[in-house]
């Protein structure tokens, strides 16, 4: 039944368009555990 | 407890891809009686990414993109809100229940992918990257936000990048090998160039 299932039959284009690639210099942060815990609700508790 | 709404799924098996690697598959129904296919990627450093589209969207090569349209809720009279949370609740079970409990160092990635719209230069040129990532999208805004009601931040690292859209969920059993830098490294020069 799934036998046609081919992830990469095409290329995925998960998050791309179509144009030359060059190089971004992307910016990564690390979220401090004080943002996440500042923006829930004290109702939940964390599942994991 | 936040409590998850997830669909009944079951394991579709696995297939083999290029390169050998090898992608866990499962299937779901969502609220419109479609077929969800969920594929489990396996990365260096016990990293996995989930990604799913519509069986009927299979052979598409935009199929992580799509969004329903809005003539399709209209006529449903719907905002497919609940279907959208569910699908995300269903993700998010399989990743706790089919991996985490079977490997207790995994990390997660993910990436949002963009709506059609947002991969259109004449309306959202100011997001649309040199290396065809496209920055801050609305799915990778809302797993952003979704993700804070389940991991909690003392067992993972939430390493964040809105300029291309990728958050790392990284796990802290595994913080010797998977270090913030590496993880950065390895998310520019291998995950990025191959999407």
């Amino acid at each position: 039944m799934f036998s046609k299932l081919n992830a990469s039959r095409k290329k995925s284009k998960l998050n791309t368009i179509s144009s030359s690639k060059k190089r971004v210099n992307h910016i990564f942060r690390v979220i401090p555990a004080e943002e996440i815990n500042a923006n829930r609700s004290n109702a939940y508790t964390y599942l994991v | 407890v936040h409590n998850l709404n997830p669909f009944i799924y079951v394991t579709a098996g696995s297939e083999t891809i290029e390169g050998g690697q090898k992608v866990r598959l499962f299937r779901f129904k969502n609220d419109y009686k479609q077929k969800v296919i969920v594929e489990i990627f396996q990365f260096k450093f016990n990293v996995y990414a989930l990604k799913f589209y519509l069986h009927n969207h299979r052979d598409s090569e935009n199929r992580y993109s799509f969004n329903y349209d809005i003539r399709f809720l209209k006529r449903k009279k719907i905002t497919g809100a609940r279907n959208f949370l569910r699908t995300v609740d269903t993700i998010t079970t399989i990743a706790l229940k089919e991996i985490l409990d079977k490997d207790i160092i995994a990390s997660f990635g993910f990436l949002g992918a963009p709506k059609p719209a947002e991969k259109d230069p004449n309306t959202n040129s100011k997001n649309i990257n040199t290396d065809r990532t496209i920055a801050n999208t609305i799915r990778y805004r809302i797993y952003n936000i979704s993700s804070r009601k389940i991991f909690n931040p003392e067992n993972f690292e939430y390493i964040d990048s809105k300029t291309s859209s990728i958050m790392l969920l990284r796990n802290n059993k595994n913080k010797e090998k998977l270090t913030v830098e590496s993880a950065e490294n390895y998310i520019k020069k291998e995950i990025i160039p191959n999407l």
